[in-house]
């Protein structure tokens, strides 16, 4: 598989990450029985979705620095520093059945994101510096996959992701039984 | 995640549906992925790409003659030391330095250029075609050169270099020529000989030379017309 093909393979895993979290949103915001429940039923698989995420996206962050041989910019080193740590503590964090690495991995998710949000931005309207970095320029795209999806926003994607899911299994306004996937069926 | 306990009036749990549609996106997408290919997206090869201060030995492609692109990609030679690196803060220990003599190709013509010292003052420019700031760098060089009579004071040359087919604005020929640049442009070679050789790490960066061949300022990133001219004076001595 080259790397366009690769890209495209992301980019609709991105998009497909990204329509997830939506979804996961809305069920916060749905009222009812029906949207709990299933959100509940989310929550006890999200820690690994998220995990999955998580190594996904390092293993896509690796591909194209080690086999595409993209050097990462400075921002990127930055968005690294943020997802790396969770490819190894959601994982471990699942198998365990930690339900508390959420206070640690949506802080780093978070940053990560903000981080992204600047690239994307940064990558749009490069006229905010007065030059190009000849090593690893931020301003360029190496990737546009599907005439659209850059690296940072693969990143973004999966950030967001990460924290939508960490916050599937909080409780809403609406209080809803902890014990909400043992609700009868009607 | 434990089950719980059976009962036919509990709901069914919606696990294996989520994993389900879960892994059949992924399968979905990679299906996608794979059956339409990389298409026109537009991403970089970089078998394509030239990484200056990445790439190292004296390797060079050739690119014998101009076609119509002009070319991207030359033969350079440096003679001499190149230059040390431009400082981000405090002083340029480049300033007094003899400024190693260059040789390659014209991105335009593909006629042999000379940057040596030949008792002229001169001024190097080193752009990339795809860097939005050597987008806008060349026209601002460009008219004040062709309106200006301290111009004269002095020989101006440029490198094209970092070259890169998917970055867009390629070929710099193309470009160069588009934008009404008549300056004599050397085709830096894959692994960006002439660019090191001026001790710069952005683009565009510029190197001010005396009439004896020594450095007298370096500068980099856009420059207005008035700083541009600024250098051309310091070069000149006047």
């Amino acid at each position: 598989m080259d790397v366009a093909t690769t890209s495209k393979f992301l980019a609709l895993l991105a998009i497909v990450a990204v329509g997830g979290s939506v979804a996961i949103t809305a069920l916060r915001l749905l009222p009812g029985p029906g949207p709990a429940t299933v959100r509940a039923d989310v929550a006890r698989v999200a820690p690994w979705l998220a995990a999955a995420v998580a190594v996904a996206a390092t293993a896509g962050s690796l591909y194209y620095s080690e086999i595409a041989g993209f050097v990462p910019c400075e921002l990127c080193w930055y968005q690294r520093i943020a997802m790396y740590p969770l490819a190894v503590v959601l994982p471990i964090a699942a198998v365990r059945g930690d339900r508390t690495v959420g206070r640690y991995a949506v802080p780093l998710a978070v940053l990560g994101a903000a981080v992204s949000v600047y690239h994307v931005q940064l990558q749009a309207f490069p006229d905010q510096s007065s030059s190009c970095d000849a090593a690893a320029p931020c301003t360029v795209r190496e990737v546009t996959a599907l005439g659209f999806v850059t690296i940072p926003m693969m990143a973004l994607a999966g950030f967001v992701t990460v924290v939508a899911l960490f916050l599937a299994g909080r409780p809403t306004r609406t209080a809803v039984p902890a014990t909400t996937s043992e609700v009868p069926v009607p | 995640m434990s089950s719980p306990a059976p009962s036919s009036k509990r709901r069914r749990s919606a696990v294996p549906g989520i994993v389900a549609i879960v892994v059949g996106l992924v399968v979905a997408a990679a299906a996608v992925a794979l059956l339409t290919g990389g298409g026109e997206d537009d991403t970089a090869s970089p078998t394509q790409t030239t990484r200056p201060t990445t790439a190292s030995g004296d390797g060079a492609v050739s690119t014998s003659g101009a076609s119509a692109g002009g070319v991207a990609v030359g033969t350079v030679r440096v003679v001499g030391a190149s230059l040390p690196a431009f400082p981000e803060s405090g002083a340029d220990r480049a300033k007094g330095l003899a400024f190693p003599e260059i040789r390659g190709q014209d991105v335009a013509s593909g006629l042999p250029v000379t940057i040596a010292n030949d008792g002229r003052p001169k001024i190097v420019m080193v752009v990339a075609h795809w860097c939005p700031h050597c987008q806008r760098e060349v026209p601002v060089v460009a008219d004040w050169l062709g309106r200006d009579p301290r111009a004269s004071l002095v020989d101006v040359y440029a490198i094209s270099t970092a070259v890169d087919r998917s970055r867009g604005n390629y070929p710099p020929a193309s470009w160069l020529t588009e934008e009404g640049w008549f300056v004599q442009t050397i085709a830096d070679d894959a692994t960006g000989s002439a660019f090191r050789a001026t001790g710069a790490s952005s683009f565009p960066s510029f190197v001010a030379i005396d009439a004896q061949g020594k450095v007298v300022a370096r500068a980099s990133g856009e420059l207005s017309a008035a700083r541009f001219a600024d250098l051309v004076v310091a070069a000149a001595g006047r």
